[in-house]
């Protein structure tokens, strides 16, 4: 029930953030300057879409605001389910974690502080390592993975696919 | 007749037929890694060309044609990532159905469905290049608008239980494309600063995220399950006589739409499929089987993806027009080698229109055995543990997105698409309807722009287009007809 309910809340701001993307689109399309030569102009689009767009949040959001409802009507016993951990927030974690290595090396390739020949290999034996169990068998799988396409995609897309990583 | 029958005579002889294998199998490769493309093997060989005869390096890029679209179903039905954006819709059922212990079979059927639309295009490509070039300038933009809209609404209201999440996502799609300079007035829209979208998203960062890095992510987050082993029994590959006979009608109606719209200049295999297989979900008698791993849906986007091929080498062999990305560079091939396409080529260099013909047909016949071949080893890429496989497929997918513009901010665009399409996932938003909003929403604003500036912002010539009206009043109909069974399902709830 807990976990139903924080998928309810997750989706509401889901849709809150949409609704402040279109917002932006509207001020942003309301800003452009309309075209002499042809009938709709480059703002028409953008206002249209980003108004359906509002529309269907709006009526998304008060379905998911009737759920939440629901859910807390009949969740008074939810406190039970919360003593064990959520394989949901276990979910979260990994996806973060994943999340947050991809982060580092895409950072690392906008401000290269260091040589993308080393990076990129670092970057999948990280990778490969946080989404196995520590064992000797998957760190050696892991420094041959990163060493044979690290470094052997690293070459190709550089020197073949030309291609200008840092 | 004699000049066809002298290039396949000459596709037989030993440098030409292994350049044609060559071709297929490094097609096929490329096509089935998400991050790669065929343009992207096509360009690279180019330059090697340059060092060959003709004749030989139409063999060669046109075979690499043929094996990267056809590769593109491997990823897409093993890994629902497609290796390459025609196989977008080959996700939707392709891989229910290998999860269903069913890969063989699901890739059998791709891959017979490729070959038969191949074959479809070909003859088309063949025998009525001149017939269709006439009826291809009597398709206008008011008939392409409503072609792009009703295929947008047909997968919007078809490919989720909730019809307002299937519109939402659509429309989200149609908000991304938006960005960048609009082609129309010229005029920047949407950029909010950042100099990196004045082109606009490309497809490719964008595909990689919503189908490839949100399934990564998914994945992660299931980590720790067991690792499925596809069922890759023999039998289940070919067709049995009863498929062939269910699937008749919609293989060689979806390769008749796809030569059709792979012959419309810039449309590519992508929107090809996505018309295909909805229109295979609409005329079904099961609509609702679409999506859970249904035979009519992986062949009805393969048969229309390769049949795109023979359709988009029509303008290209015909009028030395491009259809597609691809062949704008096949186009850049010819002219390398001191070839003028168009309609003269035919009385110039014939033995070329015939070899890329020729090819086109062997090619076709060499993608079908080398696939069937392969299956067996193909679908056991499945039981790699993806704590192994995802990285790899990751670091691809990230130098892959760098190499289409040559610029980083294409990998933030892929991370934050990933995440987008992850939250969708979570939410039960179908990410179809996203990818074609993204597709076509280009089309169907130059189009109805076009057809409003020809009509001086009338809408009136609509009412008079035979065939836009058919494809908007199906559209009606379908919304209708998905709002009155939403309404009729939740009464019953």
């Amino acid at each position: 029930m807990r976990q139903e309910l924080r998928k309810c809340w997750m989706e509401a701001a889901f849709y809150a953030v949409i609704l402040l993307v279109c917002l932006a689109v509207l001020v942003s399309a309301m800003g452009l300057p309309g075209s002499l030569r042809e009938p709709l102009g480059s703002a028409a689009v953008p206002k249209g879409v980003a108004v359906l767009i509002a529309a269907f949040c709006i009526m998304l959001l008060r379905r998911t605001l009737h759920d939440l409802r629901t859910c807390v009507q009949s969740g008074s016993d939810a406190a039970n389910s919360a003593k064990t951990p959520s394989p949901a927030s276990n979910a979260g974690g990994a996806v973060l974690k994943t999340c947050l290595i991809i982060t580092v090396y895409a950072a690392l390739l906008t401000w290269p502080i260091i040589p993308s020949a080393v990076t990129t290999p670092v970057f999948l034996f990280i990778l490969i390592m946080a989404l196995s169990s520590w064992t000797w068998k998957n760190f050696c799988w892991a420094i041959a993975l990163s060493i044979l396409f690290g470094e052997g995609l690293h070459y190709l897309f550089q020197n073949y696919l030309f291609v200008n990583l840092p | 007749m004699p000049d066809l029958f002298s290039s396949l005579l000459y596709i037989a002889t030993p440098l030409p037929f292994i350049l044609c294998l060559v071709g297929v199998f490094l097609g096929i490769i490329v096509g089935a890694i998400p991050g790669f493309s065929g343009a992207m093997l096509i360009a690279l060989t180019i330059p090697v060309t340059f060092f060959m005869e003709n004749t030989s390096s139409m063999v060669l890029l046109i075979s690499m044609y043929v094996g990267s679209v056809s590769g593109g179903l491997i990823s897409a039905t093993l890994l629902r990532m497609p290796g390459t954006p025609s196989s977008i819709m080959t996700t939707m059922d392709g891989y229910p159905m290998a999860q269903k212990g069913q890969a063989a079979r699901a890739l059998g059927l791709g891959i017979t469905a490729s070959f038969v639309g191949g074959l479809v295009s070909w003859f088309f490509l063949y025998f009525l290049s001149p017939v269709l070039a006439i009826w291809g300038t009597k398709f206008g933009p008011w008939e392409s608008f409503s072609m792009a809209v009703m295929a947008l609404a047909l997968i919007a209201s078809l490919s989720s239980a909730s019809l307002l999440k299937g519109l939402l996502s659509a429309a989200m799609g149609v908000l991304v494309s938006l960005p960048g300079m609009d082609n129309s007035t010229g005029q920047l829209r949407l950029t909010f600063g950042f100099s990196e979208l004045n082109s606009g998203f490309d497809l490719v960062p964008v595909l990689l995220g919503i189908f490839v890095f949100s399934q990564v992510f998914k994945d992660v987050s299931k980590r720790g399950g067991p690792v499925q082993v596809l069922a890759t029994d023999t039998k289940s590959i070919f067709m049995s006589l009863r498929d062939w006979k269910d699937q008749a009608v919609n293989m060689v109606r979806s390769s008749l739409i796809g030569t059709w719209i792979g012959f419309l200049p810039g449309v590519g295999g992508s929107v090809a499929s996505i018309v295909a297989y909805s229109v295979a979900r609409n005329c079904s008698k099961t609509p609702e089987k679409f999506g859970t791993g249904f035979a009519d849906g992986i062949v009805a986007s393969e048969a229309s993806n390769n049949a795109s091929i023979g359709g988009a080498l029509i303008p290209l062999v015909t009028l030395g027009i491009p259809g597609s990305t691809v062949d704008a560079i096949l186009i850049g091939a010819l002219l390398l080698h001191n070839l003028q396409p168009g309609p003269m080529l035919f009385v110039t260099n014939p033995e070329i229109i015939y070899t890329i013909i020729a090819t086109a047909f062997v090619a076709n016949i060499v993608m079908f055995f080398m696939m069937s071949g392969m299956v067996r080893r193909i679908a056991r890429l499945s039981s790699i543990p993806s704590s192994l496989m995802m990285p790899v497929i990751v670091l691809c997918c990230l130098l892959g997105a760098i190499s289409i513009n040559n610029s980083v901010f294409d990998v933030w665009v892929t991370l934050a698409f990933g995440l987008l399409g992850y939250a969708m996932n979570y939410f039960k938003i179908p990410h179809g309807p996203f990818v074609i909003g993204f597709i076509l929403a280009e089309l169907a604003e130059s189009s109805l722009r076009t057809a409003l500036m020809a009509s001086a912002g009338s809408m009136e010539p609509l009412l008079h287009r035979p065939v836009a009206l058919i494809f908007l009043t199906v559209t009606v109909f379908m919304l209708y007809y998905s709002l009155r069974k939403g309404r009729a399902a939740s009464r019953h709830d």
